[in-house]
C-alpha cells in the first residue's frame, strides 16, 4: 500500500542489477567525485557493487521520500534539499544514528573523520557522475514511478510478445 | 487554523513540517521554555567536551522558520491547558487560544528525594543551559561524579573526559552501564573500554546523600554501602520522566506518559501528543510505551502533524534502540538485546568486535552491534518490518551478510519502508 501522494523524485538514481556487470566504473567515478569530502583518510566511493552468488547488484542511497536517516539525525545536518536527501557535512558529527536507521545499508561511518557519508546525488552536475560513467546502462536518473511503470511496459511488452510468439506459431492471428 | 505547538524540538519541528507540507496557510506557532532557538539536544554532550562550536548546535537553519512561516516564541513557558477554553496560559498570564495543539515538551531529567540535592555544583544534563551551568561550575573541580550510568550519564561522563581535567566516577544501580540496553559481554567491554581511558565505574550501588562543604556548595557523596566519593561536581543522570507536570487537573489522560492513540491524538478534541512525552506504539510487544529517542520522536510528530492538518495517517510504531558511539566506541543496539527464554541468541565476539543477534521463531527481534556498526539500519529494518526469516537468511544475518539481502531485494520492503511514514 502506498500513500496517494508520492512524490516523483527525477533525481534518484535508479538501479538496473541486471544490466551490471561489475566492472566498478561508477564506484571509481564515485571516488574522485567525494574526495573532497575525505581530510585524514582515502577517499571510498558511495555506491558499490555487492556480488552475491556470482551476480552483481550496484548499491547506494535510495534517496527515500520520507528519510529514516533524516528522522534519525540529531543534527539535522542531513535533509532533503529539493531533489535529493542531502547533507550537511561541517555539522555532521558521526553519531550513527542515521546508520542505525537507513533500511538499506547505504551510510558508511568513518570513525577518523567523524562523519557518516552517502551519496548525496551529486547535484551540482547535471548528470551524477556514477550516471554518465556506467556504460552499461545501469544506472539511470529516473523517478521510482517512472521506474515502476517501466518495469510494467517491459513485463506487458514481454507478455505480449510471447503471445504473439505463439499466435505465430500455431499460424494463427494473434 | 491556528496550530500552537508546545516544544521546539524533534518532535514539535517534525509536526510543524509535516503540517505546512498540507496546509500553506495556516498559523504556526511554536513555544518553549528555554532561550536557545532549536538545537540537537545530544550535542550538548559535544558542545560541552569542546568538540561543537555553539554556531553549529542549531538542528534547523533560522530560514527554515522563514521558509516555512513558522512563529517560534522563546522563554514562554505553558503553565496550564485549558481545553474548555481551546486554550494554553502561558507564564505570563496571557492566553493563546488554539485550533489544534500539539505537545512535545519532551522528558524532565528525575533528581531523587535525597539530602543535598540543592547544593551549588550539583546539575542535570539535558538542556544546552545545563552544559553551560556545567561548563561554568568546572574552573573549581578536580572530581566529579555522575550518578546514573545509562545513555545521559555516559553522554556526560564522556564529555568531560573529552574536556579533560576532571577525574571522573560513575555510579550506576545496576550491576553493569548501560544495563538496559546491553547485556553483560556487551557492557563489560565498555566498561572496560572507559576505565582504560580514565572514568572509573562503581556499580551495584547508589548516591544516598550529596554532601556540602562549608560554603555550601557539593563536597563529597556518600553511597548506600557506606563508601565515600569526594567530588566538587555531582551530575545527576538517572533518568527522564515525561514533561507533564503543566497537565494535571486538564483531563488529558496520562499513564506513565500522554496516552495517544494511533493518529497520536489524545484523549481531548484537537490536542495531539509527540516525543518522549508520550507513550505510543513499541512494535516488538505491541504495547503503548514512551520510547525516549530521537528518531521516535520525529516519527511521532511526523504523523500528528499530517493529522493535525487533516490527513488521517496512522503511527505504524517503532522499537527501542540507540547508536552511542562514545568513549571510542561504537554501540548499538535495537530491539530486545537481552536473553530471554523464548529467544535463541547467537553471539559473535572477536577482538574488540561484539555481535549478538536475537531471534523469536523466524523472526529476528533484536541485536547488538559493538565494534562494527555497519549497516546496522538493515537489521533496525527486519526488526521493525517483521520480516519472516529463512534459515538461509538467519544464516546471512548471523555472518555479518545483510546488506546483501537489501541489495538482492530479498525483503519484502525494498520499496514501501521509503513512502511509509
Ligand atoms: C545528553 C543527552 C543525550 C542523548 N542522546 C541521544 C542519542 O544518542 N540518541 C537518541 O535518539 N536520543 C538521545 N537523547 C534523547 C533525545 O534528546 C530525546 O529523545 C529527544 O530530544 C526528544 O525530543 P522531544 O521533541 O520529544 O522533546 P525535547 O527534545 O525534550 O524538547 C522538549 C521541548 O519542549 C519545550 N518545553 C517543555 N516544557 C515546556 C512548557 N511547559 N512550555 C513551553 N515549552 C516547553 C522545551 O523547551 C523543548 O523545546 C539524548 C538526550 C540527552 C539529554
Ligand atoms: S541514506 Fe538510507 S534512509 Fe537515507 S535516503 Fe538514502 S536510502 Fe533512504
Ligand atoms: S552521523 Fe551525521 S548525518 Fe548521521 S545522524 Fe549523526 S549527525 Fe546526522
Amino acid at each position: 500500500m502506498y500513500p496517494e501522494r508520492v512524490v516523483e523524485y527525477t533525481r534518484g538514481i535508479n538501479v538496473d542489477a541486471a544490466k551490471c556487470d561489475g566492472c566498478g566504473d561508477c564506484a571509481e567515478a564515485c571516488r574522485r567525485a567525494v574526495a573532497g569530502q575525505h581530510r585524514h583518510t582515502d577517499p571510498f566511493p558511495r555506491i558499490w557493487v555487492q556480488q552475491v552468488d556470482h551476480k552483481q547488484y550496484p548499491v547506494l542511497c535510495h534517496n527515500c521520500e520520507q528519510a529514516p536517516c533524516v528522522s534519525a539525525c540529531m543534527t539535522g545536518c542531513r535533509h532533503r534539499v529539493g531533489d535529493f536527501v542531502t547533507t550537511d557535512y561541517a555539522r555532521c558529527v558521526g553519531c550513527s544514528m542515521c546508520v542505525m536507521c537507513c533500511p538499506f545499508g547505504a551510510i558508511e561511518l568513518v570513525e577518523e573523520e567523524h562523519l557518516a557519508l552517502k551519496c548525496d546525488g551529486c547535484l551540482d552536475e547535471e548528470t551524477a557522475p556514477c550516471v554518465a560513467a556506467c556504460q552499461k546502462g545501469a544506472l539511470r536518473h529516473v523517478g521510482y514511478l517512472q521506474s515502476v511503470s517501466e518495469t510494467r511496459y517491459a513485463g506487458a511488452a514481454a507478455l505480449a510478445f510471447s503471445s504473439l510468439l505463439a499466435a505465430s506459431k500455431k499460424g494463427g492471428k494473434p | 487554523m491556528r496550530y500552537v505547538i508546545i516544544g521546539n524540538s524533534y518532535g514539535g519541528l517534525a509536526a510543524a513540517e509535516a503540517i505546512r507540507k498540507r496546509d500553506g496557510h495556516g498559523e504556526i506557532i511554536v513555544l518553549s521554555d528555554e532561550q536557545h532557538p532549536a538545537y540537537g539536544r545530544p550535542l550538548i554532550s559535544y558542545y560541552l567536551g569542546g568538540e561543537m562550536s555553539p554556531d553549529r548546535m542549531h538542528y534547523r537553519p533560522p530560514s527554515f522558520y522563514r521558509n516555512y512561516n513558522i512563529q517560534v516564541r522563546l522563554n514562554a513557558r505553558v503553565v496550564k491547558l485549558l481545553p474548555q477554553k481551546h486554550a494554553v496560559q502561558l507564564l505570563d498570564g496571557s492566553l493563546l487560544p488554539y485550533g489544534r495543539l500539539l505537545i512535545a515538551t519532551g522528558g524532565q531529567p528525575f533528581v531523587p528525594p535525597m539530602k543535598g540535592t540543592g547544593s551549588p555544583g550539583v546539575f542535570t544534563f539535558t538542556t544546552w543551559q545545563d552544559a553551560d551551568d556545567i561548563k561554568n561550575w568546572l574552573p573549581r573541580v578536580q572530581e566529579v561524579v555522575v550518578i546514573g550510568g545509562g545513555l545521559i550519564g555516559l553522554s556526560a561522563a564522556d564529555a568531560l573526559r573529552h574536556r579533560g581535567g576532571a577525574k571522573v566516577t560513575v555510579v550506576e544501580m545496576l550491576p553493569r552501564v548501560l544495563g538496559l540496553a546491553l547485556d553483560e559481554d556487551g557492557s563489560r567491554m565498555l566498561q572496560d573500554k572507559m576505565q582504560a581511558l580514565g572514568t572509573k565505574v562503581v556499580t551495584e550501588d547508589s548516591v544516598v546523600e550529596i554532601v556540602p562543604g562549608a560554603t555550601g556548595a557539593v563536597e563529597k557523596v556518600v553511597l548506600k554501602s557506606g563508601r565515600e566519593l569526594p567530588c566538587q561536581m555531582v551530575v545527576v543522570a538517572i533518568g527522564v520522566r515525561p514533561n507533564v507536570e503543566f497537565l494535571k487537573d486538564s483531563g488529558i489522560q496520562i499513564n506513565r506518559g500522554i496516552a495517544v492513540d494511533e493518529h497520536m491524538q489524545t484523549n481531548l478534541p484537537d490536542v495531539y501528543g509527540a516525543g518522549d512525552v508520550v507513550e505510543a506504539k513499541d512494535i516488538i510487544n505491541g504495547d503503548n510505551r514512551v520510547i525516549a529517542i530521537l528518531p521516535v520522536a520525529y516519527e511521532h510528530g511526523l504523523v500528528a502533524g499530517a493529522n493535525m492538518a487533516g490527513d488521517v495517517q496512522v503511527y505504524a510504531g517503532n522499537i527501542a534502540m540507540n547508536s552511542m558511539p562514545k568513549f571510542n566506541m561504537s554501540v548499538m543496539t535495537m530491539g530486545l538485546t537481552l536473553d530471554q527464554p523464548d529467544l535463541v541468541a547467537v553471539r559473535r565476539q572477536r577482538g574488540d568486535q561484539y555481535q549478538k543477534f536475537l531471534f523469536q521463531g523466524d523472526r529476528l527481534v533484536g541485536a547488538i552491534l559493538i565494534g562494527n556498526t555497519t549497516a546496522g539500519g538493515v537489521l533496525t529494518a527486519i526488526i521493525k518490518k517483521r520480516e519472516h526469516l529463512t534459515p538461509a537468511m538467519k544464516e546471512r544475518i548471523v555472518y555479518g551478510n545483510y546488506r546483501s539481502l537489501v541489495a538482492e531485494r530479498k525483503l519484502t520492503w525494498s520499496k514501501a519502508v521509503e513512502v511509509a511514514l
